[in-house]
């Protein structure tokens, strides 16, 4: 809840356009749609409090209703339950598995299809809002497929070394300071090396919400939303780059359709 | 988290827009901060090069005045020449020097990006750094695993032409240098990039079945041959040139061989005929001589074809020497006279027939030889020789 009340938040003050179409929220004070000093206080213990403010359509959990898109079945075709081996298993990855067989870890894919479907409708509710996502990986073996998935849909990709300041220094790397992504979505998060990604840094320092698809040998730290899957095998990379396109198209139709119904 | 959020709020590219807008501002586009930051310096930018550039055409004006020249007569080169006489300067450095040139060839360019009216960067990957090489770097990447799968498919089948499963065809031609890529992409790159991309290629070419993507491979390689000229040591290949009077072809070019200077002129539809101060090949007693003359012919395989006519004379005979010495009067020798004659008759030649270039280039009758004899040294009877030393 916390989490899911801070990330509207964010998304609400990240965004200019809004969705005019859905009711507004009835804030406490009627006077003011923004939250007075004392309450935004009080929402750094308790972030429920800010939720009066935040707009209709981030009240729901699962507005784009990817709870019926995303089926466990498939997942599991995908291969999106293989870990490692477990020795190499991370402790902060651990409430993710279901157990282990033959040595490998196996991932619980009811949880990471609650995950999974958190983490689709922030990227659609990015998508809906015109926002920027930049894909990342730096598995050779996706690459490619992560590029062009990101072209389709009109969003941006880095599979390439990572060039230190991207995200913290883009006026001395690019001679301006641009507008930067506005959720960064790991289809792998370790490096070649065993090494975290250094764009998790980057992004947290920045604070740009992060989506990571975490292996069992991951460290899920410093990412917002979490989805505990397989990212080695081509047809788990496959799987989840159709279901996070499929996420940004569902967020681009309802920003049309909003923009068009005005 | 709500520190996250304030955080996010002051970034540059966020919205300055309250949390929750009216429904009336929703049609309304909120442009982020960076980007409002960059078209305001844009807009300087164009400004302040709208300002110099009617100071420099104030300046010019004033400048023909002062110069008492035609403001349609004062282009950069009298602009030039203008500056100098007025502050003579006495700087080494010409970097350091006074001048006036248009402001858009000497102040720093403004980097432009394109956005988007939201924003947004215009490519995929923009934030790559260097999206165009890296772009260039993934369409060989497809293109290698295409190669492999096609090969893979066909290896063996009759369906495909056998030519289609070769290596590309990459004979007599090199990848192009990182400058022209950096042309041709419109971007600047590390060397470490291009040398990424020139082993990507190099992988792809390799691979059997990459003659399907033999145009794409081309696209990036240019002739070797396109710089012989500049390979050639001494002089270049001359002009052909035509007579007037006789409607012949020639080409005329001065070279030398040791202290002989050469000037030699080859004139096309001849009989074979030579001309060199006046003498004639049968003129040489040395057949030594003779075989040196006749070398660039029998190379070319164009014997009779020809007519030579060349002027030899000393370089040292036209050196200024002591007013108490008599000038000297030196010929070439049996030797050099010959091969300077033969350098320049070569190159004329080369000029006249261009189909005997390689084979002439490659027998090296195109390379000037520029070894000179040795002056002798003070206090040496020659140019290594020393006088006997002895023990005291």
């Amino acid at each position: 809840m916390r989490r899911v009340v801070s990330s509207a938040i964010r998304a609400e003050r990240a965004f200019s356009s809004r969705i005019a179409s859905l009711q507004k929220p009835t804030p406490s004070t009627s006077s003011s749609s923004v939250p007075d000093r004392a309450t935004l206080e009080k929402g750094t213990v308790q972030p429920t409090v800010l939720k009066p403010f935040v707009s209709a359509s981030l009240q729901h959990e699962d507005l784009f209703n990817f709870e019926s898109a995303v089926h466990v079945d498939e997942m599991f075709k995908a291969r999106l339950h293989y870990g490692h081996k477990v020795g190499t298993v991370n402790d902060n990855m651990k409430w993710a598995l279901y157990g282990e067989r033959l040595g490998v870890c196996v991932f619980d894919l009811d949880i990471t299809k609650k995950f999974l479907v958190r983490a689709l409708n922030f990227v659609a509710h990015i998508s809906m809002r015109g926002g920027m996502i930049l894909f990342v990986t730096s598995n050779r073996d996706s690459m490619f497929d992560v590029e062009k998935a990101a072209e389709e849909v009109g969003q941006y990709s880095h599979v390439r070394k990572w060039q230190a300041g991207t995200l913290t220094n883009t006026r001395q790397l690019l001679g301006a300071s641009v507008r930067l992504p506005d959720a960064v979505c790991f289809l792998s998060t370790l490096t070649s090396l065993g090494e975290n990604h250094p764009a998790i840094i980057e992004a947290a320092k920045m604070a740009i919400p992060t989506i990571g698809v975490v292996d069992s040998n991951s460290d899920p730290a410093y990412l917002t939303y979490l989805v505990p899957a397989n990212d080695d095998t081509p047809q788990s990379t496959e799987y989840l780059l159709r279901m996070f396109k499929e996420a940004i198209r569902k967020g681009q139709e309802e920003r049309k359709r909003l923009q068009q119904g005005k | 988290m709500l520190r996250i959020a304030l955080t996010r709020s002051s970034r540059a590219m966020s919205s300055t827009s309250p949390p929750a807008v009216s429904e009336s501002d929703t049609s309304v586009r909120k442009i982020g901060k960076a980007l409002e930051t960059y078209l305001k310096n844009s807009q300087q930018h164009v400004a302040m090069m709208e300002k110099h550039r009617a100071d420099f055409e104030t300046g010019r004006r004033h400048l023909a005045k002062m110069m008492s020249l035609d403001i349609h007569e004062l282009d950069q080169a009298a602009i030039d020449r203008a500056i100098q006489y007025l502050f003579p300067s006495g700087l080494t450095d010409p970097k350091a020097r006074p001048v006036m040139r248009p402001p858009d060839e000497i102040l720093p360019k403004f980097q432009r990006f394109t956005f988007d009216e939201e924003g947004k960067p215009e490519g995929t990957r923009f934030f790559t750094l260097n999206p165009k090489i890296y772009g260039l770097l993934s369409e060989i990447g497809v293109k290698t695993q295409s190669v492999m799968k096609f090969y893979d498919e066909h290896v063996g089948s009759r369906s495909v032409n056998r030519s289609d499963l070769e290596t590309a065809n990459l004979s007599g031609s090199q990848w192009i240098t990182a400058d022209k890529m950096k042309k041709k992409l419109s971007e600047k790159f590390s060397n470490e990039l291009y040398g990424q991309v020139i082993i990507a290629f190099e992988h792809l070419a390799s691979l059997p079945g990459s003659a399907i993507e033999q145009k794409f491979l081309s696209e990036f390689r240019e002739p070797m041959t396109a710089s012989t000229d500049s390979k050639l040591f001494g002089l270049a290949i001359p002009n052909v040139q035509t007579c007037a009077e006789t409607n012949r072809r020639y080409a005329e070019v001065t070279t030398h061989c040791k202290d002989t200077r050469a000037v030699v002129k080859v004139t096309d539809a001849g009989k074979g005929k030579f001309s060199i101060d006046g003498l004639q090949l049968h003129d040489f007693r040395h057949l030594q001589s003779r075989e040196i003359l006749l070398a660039p012919f029998i190379i070319s395989q164009t014997l009779g074809k020809f007519d030579v006519t060349a002027t030899t004379d000393c370089i040292s005979n036209s050196l200024p020497e002591a007013p108490n010495r008599e000038p000297l009067k030196r010929t070439g020798g049996m030797s050099a006279l010959p091969r300077a004659v033969r350098h320049g008759t070569a190159l004329c030649i080369a000029a006249l027939h261009p189909e005997s270039i390689e084979p002439l280039r490659l027998s090296g009758l195109l390379t000037l030889d520029p070894r000179k004899n040795e002056r002798s040294k003070v206090n040496q009877p020659g140019a290594r020789a020393k006088w006997i030393w002895k023990r005291r």
